[in-house]
């Protein structure tokens, strides 16, 4: 029977199973033991060792064949080998963690604010930054656009094209498989409810080739196409999103055909589109879709052609193999000869030759990326996300300090079980795979935590970020790219704290450890890496701390800024009678009314409206001529217009300095179809702001002249007759320029007017008043952005809100975080210094003697910290200087508070250690040896 | 000394195996003469053939090999049955059993197919 072989046979396994060599010994041993059998049998050994390898049959086969077999079975149990060891690890891994529960749940709440955070302001990016329209190869649209200079009058950012430049690009280029246009408005729809009122949504004009270019088709009945783009004003028919379908009509299977009143332009549904597609600004979603020819139409929209009016907002998808380089090429001479068509136009008549030729040749076709669409939001926040993201990714490098800080104390705690375990034979590069095994279980605990506090920190920031009054389609769930995102990090951040405590923690010092003389650690080499990590956490704290104190700063500024009216007591609505029908004089007609109301209303001190809001954003500009003023050639005097009802400037609080108010008599009846007799738009008088008198004229303004246009030979017919402080215009950190007010009364156009109210209580109780006076003068004209104008101030101010709460948010964090990291290594060096102590106590150092000596240790930390800090500060301080306003990014107040703040805070954090060394009973101390 | 033997089918040489091991743990010598003299070599034509088999029911974990030296001191590779082989002979033998029972009832019948009507 078998004996066992001698037990040294099997460490030659420790160089691996040598399987080529096992087979033959095992073949050679069947066919010598054959052999001999045969010989004793009789045969001669060489008729036997024949014999033998005939009743065999090919060796060589059978050699191929089982070391095949026996090589693969040895990989098998190399893998199995390598996975039981992950799985050894992890669980080893969750049992030192659990048996540390307090140093986990710390190590784990901090990844999960950094993770959280950087997640939360990913998401951010991810949705506003990075998105895509939801339609088929979204990277071959490109917005076409005009940049440079121009005569004539826009709707929008300046930089769209007019209608016949948009048709004739359209018809003539050889670049595009589309080129289509749309125009963004926010038409009153009603659905024919019997009690409904009227509800402003999101709509686009569009053209009949929009759908087609997009690959966007409905699922109930069909989209806008070209047979809808033919007659103006001859298609009222109107497409539906999915989302209005839904929500709306309850989706309606027999939607096609149901009437829909458009601003009050009866409209008949002719499709719902196919889900996810909510028109072209991915920040507000658009529901209804009308045929651009229904423009005009429409009340409040242009109607085509609307000749040199620039408002169509134009996108294309490149035919294939074109690129956007190559479509602007072709473009470019082509839009020049348009440019030189456009000239001969009746516009021009009376341009001067400087105007003409700078229009020749300072204006050019643009072809930029489309794949985004037309979403204002994603211009709005690029930098404050990103200024964002930079502050949060520091957050999270304190975290990571913090955690690494954690690990590193514990790894000298371990360092008994790592010398143990070195010294049985296990390699360092074992213990450092299960050390960093352990940091990565805390990080993806951390990460997976961080997630859930990001969605719910996405869904609070996203009422910051777009207009509560509309429905975002961004949303705070996360997605794929998300998740990878927040898996990288994870992934990263358990690497990044988990790699150098491995290290260290392993370092092959083994005699003295394994010696553990007295209770004390040992510890040189690490108590040196925490003190630099906790320096690097002090500076990059307080360059957080910097950051959102000038935020801070800027907001401040901006919110105690003069603007020129009283905000307090004030409220603001709007009110469009075009959208309920009303058209010509019956629209003056209707503020008149409606004012006349609202002054009635008790509790009401003054109101006045205006043609546009204040601090909305929007402006209507436009260049002039002064009566006995020499501008520059190229100074066109552009001027900030508006026109206002009399007592508007009462009720805002605007001081009225020269002259007199508009009044009753400042108004003008337009009999329909009347052609406006020149270039002033009807206007006989005006009120100009003080910087107004101030660049424009010398002497008495009172009766002095203006008129609209800079042309050669322009006349100036309108009457100056009183002059009003500065006051803010779309924003109210903006230069306070040049303003013209006008009578509303005297405009031939009239639209929307909004109506500012100064109240004797409370201004928000008086919203719901306001709300039921308009209905009761005509409940078809519901009220827009009813709100008080001090909340409009603050909304105007979103962006610095956003940035200056955020980063304070993150910054008090990070400082929290540091904090944590800095107690941590103080307690550590109380405890091991506990002996010294005692000693000093006993030789007579008295408790404050004690309190300095330790906190000494962390005020070197701070300053270090400090010093590394303020140049750094100092170096990235131009990053941030386009985000801030009257302040500069080296404000010495706000860096002084922000290191007195980081300072006190530090010492406290240190003062807690420090205390206690002072309370040790030296005789305790030194009985622990 | 050619003789009509049967072809032996892989599935029944892992059966003679894993039944040659069930004694106790065996060289693969051991096993092909022992398999030689109760089959009066009817079954193993080539001993060669044995040895990929031992290979595959060791990767299969039915077996298990460990060096150790033979009777004349030789160093030698023994296999032994591991509690699956165990298992999985038992189950053979069973199959094995019923297999055959149906077989034999079918040639020693005595009746032939009852002719099928149109």
């Amino acid at each position: 029977m078998m004996t066992r072989i001698p037990a040294w046979r099997r460490y030659a396994r420790f160089f691996g199973a040598d399987v080529g060599s096992d087979v033959d010994e095992e073949l050679r041993f069947h066919l010598e033991e054959k052999t001999r059998d045969l010989i004793a049998r009789g045969l001669t050994p060489d008729a036997a060792r024949a014999e033998a390898q005939r009743q065999f049959g090919d060796t060589a086969e059978v050699r191929e064949l089982c070391q095949t077999l026996g090589v693969s079975r040895e990989r098998t149990l190399a893998r199995r080998d390598y996975w039981s060891g992950w799985t050894q690890d992890i669980r080893y891994a969750g049992r030192m963690l659990r048996k540390a529960p307090l140093v986990s749940a710390v190590a784990i709440l901090s990844i999960a604010l950094g993770i959280g955070a950087n997640t939360a302001i990913f998401t951010l990016l991810d949705q506003i930054l990075f998105r895509k329209l939801p339609v088929p190869e979204p990277d071959r649209l490109v917005r076409v656009y005009t940049e440079g200079f121009y005569y004539g009058a826009s709707i929008g950012t300046g930089r769209e094209l007019s209608y016949p430049i948009y048709k004739d690009l359209r018809d003539r280029n050889q670049v595009f498989s589309g080129l289509f246009a749309m125009f963004p408005f926010t038409p009153a729809i009603h659905t024919g409810g019997r009690d409904e009122t009227a509800e402003m949504i999101a709509g686009e004009l569009v053209t009949g080739n929009y759908f087609r270019s997009l690959g966007i088709g409905a699922i109930r009945g069909r989209v806008i196409g070209e047979d809808d783009d033919r007659v103006r004003g001859g298609h009222s028919v109107a497409v539906i999103s999915h989302a209005y379908w839904q929500r709306q009509f309850g989706g309606d299977p027999n939607i096609v055909g149901r009437a829909l009143s458009v601003s009050n332009q009866p409209m008949t549904i002719i499709g719902v589109l196919e889900p996810g597609f909510d028109g072209l600004n991915l920040a507000s979603a658009t529901k209804v879709f009308v045929p651009l020819t229904m423009g005009g139409t429409i009340p409040s929209t242009p109607g085509i052609p609307a000749d040199g009016l620039r408002w169509l907002k134009t996108y294309a998808r490149l035919k294939p193999g074109i690129t956007p380089e190559q479509a602007r090429a072709s473009l470019t001479p082509l839009y020049r000869t348009l440019r030189e068509q456009d000239l001969a136009d009746v516009r021009f008549s009376r341009a001067s030759a400087t105007a003409k030729q700078r229009y020749l040749n300072e204006n050019h076709v643009v072809i930029a990326g489309g794949a985004a669409g037309f979403t204002p939001l994603q211009a709005q926040m690029r930098r404050p996300l990103w200024v964002l993201m930079a502050i949060v990714a520091g957050v999270l490098l304190i975290a990571c300090a913090n955690v690494a800080n954690l690990l590193l104390a514990r790894g000298a705690s371990r360092q008994r079980e790592v010398a143990l375990r070195l010294s049985l034979g296990a390699t360092r590069g074992r213990i450092v795979r299960q050390l960093l095994v352990e940091s990565l279980m805390l990080a993806a605990a951390g990460g997976v935590a961080g997630l859930l506090l990001a969605t719910a920190g996405v869904r609070f920031l996203l009422r910051f970020m777009t207009d509560p009054d509309t429905v975002s389609p961004i949303s705070a769930t996360p997605d794929y790219s998300v998740l990878m995102f927040t898996g990288a990090i994870a992934m990263l951040t358990g690497l990044l704290f988990g790699i150098v405590p491995a290290f260290q923690s392993t370092k092959p010092a083994l005699a003295p450890t394994l010696k553990d003389l007295a209770g004390s650690v040992v510890g040189g080499g690490h108590v040196r890496m925490r003190k630099a990590l906790v320096v690097s956490q002090v500076a990059l704290s307080l360059l957080l701390l910097i950051g959102a104190g000038l935020f801070l700063r800027s907001l401040n500024e901006l919110m105690t800024l003069d603007l020129g009216f009283k905000r307090e007591h004030l409220l603001t609505f709007g009110g469009d009678p075009t959208l309920a029908g009303y058209k010509g004089q019956r629209v003056k007609q209707y503020a008149t009314d409606l004012l006349a109301k609202v002054r009635a209303t008790p509790g009401v001190e003054a109101a006045g409206f205006s043609r546009l809001g204040v601090l909305w954003g929007g402006s209507w500009t436009n260049s002039i001529t002064v009566e006995g003023y020499q501008g520059k050639d190229d100074d066109r005097m552009y001027t900030r217009l508006n026109a206002v009802s009399p007592g508007y400037f009462e009720a805002m609080g605007i001081p009225l300095l020269m002259g007199r108010d508009f009044t009753e008599a400042d108004s003008r009846v337009w009999s329909p179809g009347e052609a406006r007799d020149d270039a002033d738009e009807g206007y006989r008088v005006a009120i100009v702001s003080e910087e107004f008198v101030k660049r424009f004229i010398t002497g008495n303004p009172i009766g002095r002249h203006f008129g609209l246009g800079n042309d050669p030979g322009t006349p100036t017919k309108i009457e100056i007759v009183g002059v009003v402080k500065d006051s803010a215009y779309t924003w109210p950190g903006e230069e306070r320029l040049q303003q013209a007010y006008f009578p509303f009364l005297e405009s031939q156009d009239a639209g929307s007017a909004w109506f500012y109210v100064r109240t004797a209580q409370d201004p928000e109780a008086m919203l719901e008043t306001m709300r039921r006076t308009m209905r009761e003068l005509d409940p078809a004209v519901p009220p827009l952005q009813l709100r008080t104008v001090d909340a409009q101030v603050r909304r105007s101010l979103g962006n610095q809100r956003f940035m200056s709460s955020l980063s304070m948010v993150f910054s008090v964090l990070a400082t929290l975080l540091a904090m944590v990291g800095l107690y941590g290594v103080m307690a550590y060096g109380v405890t091991r210094r506990t002996r010294e102590i005692g000693v000093r106590m006993a030789l007579g150092a008295v408790a404050p003697r004690v309190i300095w000596l330790i906190m000494r240790e962390a005020l070197t930390l701070i300053v270090i910290g400090v010093a590394i800090a303020l140049p750094a500060a100092w170096w990235l301080s131009s990053l941030v200087r386009s985000e801030l306003y009257g302040v500069t990014p080296t404000d010495p107040l706000t860096v002084i508070a922000a290191v007195a703040a980081l300072a006190a805070v530090a010492m406290m954090a240190g003062m807690i250690p420090a205390m206690r060394a002072a309370r040790i009973d030296p005789l305790q101390a030194l009985r622990q040896d | 000394m050619k003789k009509a033997s049967l072809d032996v089918v892989r599935g029944t040489l892992d059966v003679l195996i894993l039944r040659a091991l069930s004694w106790g743990p065996q060289h693969g010598y051991a096993v092909s003469q022992w398999i030689r003299e109760r089959t009066e070599d009817e079954l193993l034509v080539e001993e060669g053939a044995l040895y990929p088999a031992l290979y595959r029911m060791e990767s299969k974990g039915w077996i298990e090999a460990e060096w150790g030296a033979s009777d004349n001191n030789r160093r030698a590779k023994y296999y032994s049955l591991t509690a699956e082989g165990r298992r999985h002979l038992k189950q053979e033998l069973a199959t094995w059993e019923r297999y055959t029972l149906a077989v034999t009832r079918i040639l020693s019948a005595t009746t032939g197919p009852a002719p099928r009507r149109a």
